[in-house]
């Protein structure tokens, strides 16, 4: 089971290694979304920054999400279909969005550090709420990619399906990295991230069980 | 028509209209809007006016008695009792110097009897200042026991201070949720069957079910944005439970956009099938779950008590179950109108 898996996040990532096109698009996403922000405010405060980095890392990680169902041709989606289980497929397609989307967003963190100036005062709290952020976007992200699949105006229609699905992750992780840049004192926390977490597993579980049916299209 | 058929139509639609009804027309108990003044200290003589609601003091005159009460053996006396109108009076409570209790900052009840509206009370009415330490002095002044024969049985609302008429959106504001989780269960329970069984009926009623569900909803927000522009004091306070529910009707907007993008009959009923019980899935968290756990000023949310208990008295209850099972007959009916409509559309079209 787990060697599936892992073969199949290794076929992703070597796919992407060879062409090569799709991270580094993404990459140079980041760093021009940051750019631009930087460029329109200049002087970004603490209470600003909190809210703009996770806009930026929003949209980079539906932007990099969004052609993890489609890459494949109608013939080569056959072919592994008929040698794949489903669930395997999807928590492979689920552990490379974390991959992609935990990169990006430390990426995004760097560049946007770099030129902004750094305001997040506990590191290691910071670090680790990118991750669960990005469990939290990659769990929900994929599973609406696989539902967009199919559709023509596929983007925009992630859009709209993904960001209410989104938006109590999002609100919860803001609440969770304004603690950590140290604008407010949060004695909650704990309790936030017990929520985002449950969150989490409820969309994983309803991922993983409603993917069959998606598949067999 | 084939009444025994069509019967439970009927029934929804004379509850709906009895709901309405008793829901608009019958009275608030008598209640007290206000008092003068808020404070005092002991061994004042404090004259205030009391301004009631529904209340009948020219009318009640003969026996009109009114009390400061703390606890539930301290009453004080009103005296010298003006009456202005049915609504409005003036009265003396003589505090005594000496209070029976061990805080130095006592919170007085006035409650207010006479034989038409029965005994009725502001809680908190006032805050009254002494030096404890008198506890168990026993100086005149104030009674241990009052005995009130309870008021005449007419049918009525109770009254709440905040709330006043609007008690009345519980009969609207509450069951139009009801019926949009009950209706979005009826389109989660057709959805899954489409999956099981392929049969295009079922997606065709699930979409349907989920569009009634979704107008019920907007109903119920917009309901809700009235009650919060009357107690809360705008339409929309960045109350969690507010923004939580925009974000759940946000879910099942998208649920509609997915469908009409879809053209395949057979890959749209599954992905949207999918997506519906993803939808639902995410809604009870969203809804329920969320706001309880954060502040809100929402009953049942932030560690609110839920509205029930003793804020939905027998009277209210004779109303507000009824108009659950009679807006859910409703839906049900629209939602299977809706889907006959569309299943004639798509006949015309395809013949």
């Amino acid at each position: 089971m787990y060697r599936e898996i892992w073969a199949l996040i290794k076929k992703d990532l070597q796919l992407e290694w060879r062409s090569g096109q799709a991270w580094s698009s993404s990459i140079l996403y980041v760093f021009t979304t940051a750019f631009v922000v930087y460029l329109t405010f200049i002087n970004i405060p603490a209470n600003l920054w909190n809210p703009l980095f996770w806009i930026i890392i929003l949209f980079t990680a539906v932007n990099s999400v969004s052609g993890s169902f489609s890459s494949e041709s109608g013939s080569l989606r056959l072919y592994y279909y008929t040698l794949i289980d489903p669930i395997k497929l999807m928590v492979s397609k689920i552990i490379y969005n974390l991959l992609v989307v935990t990169i990006l967003s430390f990426l995004c963190f760097v560049g946007f550090a770099f030129i902004t100036g750094n305001p997040v005062r506990h590191l290691g709290n910071f670090l680790l709420i990118l991750l669960a952020a990005g469990v939290g976007l990659s769990i929900t992200l994929t599973f609406t990619a696989a539902i967009a699949a199919g559709v023509k105006r596929k983007t925009s229609l992630l859009t709209i399906l993904s960001f209410p699905l989104l938006i109590p992750t999002i609100l919860v992780v803001l609440k969770l990295s304004a603690d950590a840049i140290g604008l407010i004192n949060d004695s909650t926390s704990n309790q936030d991230l017990i929520t985002l977490f449950a969150l989490d597993i409820l969309l994983l579980g309803l991922g993983i069980l409603l993917f069959p049916f998606l598949w067999k299209d | 028509m084939n009444v025994k058929k069509h019967w439970w139509k009927i029934l929804g639609v004379a509850i709906v209209g009895y709901t309405l009804v008793a829901g608009l027309i019958v009275p608030l108990k008598p209640g007290i809007i206000s008092v003068s003044h808020k404070s005092a200290n002991a061994g004042d003589s404090l004259r205030i006016e009391v301004i009631g609601y529904n209340t009948h003091f020219e009318g009640g005159k003969e026996d009109l008695k009114l009390w400061l009460k703390g606890d539930t053996t301290f009453f004080i006396q009103g005296q010298d009792v003006m009456i202005a109108d049915e609504n409005t009076l003036e009265v003396t409570f003589v505090i005594p110097a000496l209070l029976p209790f061990d805080r130095s900052v006592v919170e007085l009840s006035l409650l207010i009897y006479n034989g038409i509206d029965g005994p009725f009370i502001l809680p908190s009415a006032i805050f009254i200042t002494h030096s404890p330490g008198s506890a168990g002095v026993q100086i005149g002044g104030w009674m241990k026991k009052i005995d009130l024969e309870i008021g005449s049985s007419r049918m009525a609302f109770p009254f709440r201070n905040i709330l006043k008429e609007t008690i009345r959106n519980t009969y609207f504001h509450v069951p139009l949720w009801f019926t949009m989780i009950f209706i979005l269960i009826g389109s989660v329970f057709n959805a899954l069957k489409y999956l099981r069984t392929g049969a295009i009926i079922y997606d065709e009623k699930s979409s349907a079910y989920a569009t009634v569900g979704l107008l019920f909803g907007i109903l119920g927000l917009l309901t809700g944005a009235v009650w919060a522009k009357n107690t809360w004091g705008a339409y929309w306070s960045f109350d969690i439970k507010q923004n939580m529910t925009a974000i759940a009707l946000l879910i099942y907007f998208a649920y509609f956009v997915l469908r009409g993008s879809l053209e395949e009959s057979t890959q749209k009923g599954k992905v949207s099938a999918v997506y519906n019980i993803f939808a639902f899935a995410t809604l009870i968290p969203l809804l329920y779950i969320i706001p309880r756990l954060t502040d809100s000023l929402h009953p049942g949310a932030g560690g609110n008590p839920a509205f029930g208990g003793e804020d939905l008295d027998n009277t209210m209850r004779m109303v507000f179950y009824p108009a659950i099972i009679g807006w859910t007959l409703l839906a049900y009916w629209m939602g299977n109108l809706l889907h006959r409509a569309q299943t004639l559309k798509n006949k015309i079209l395809f013949q």
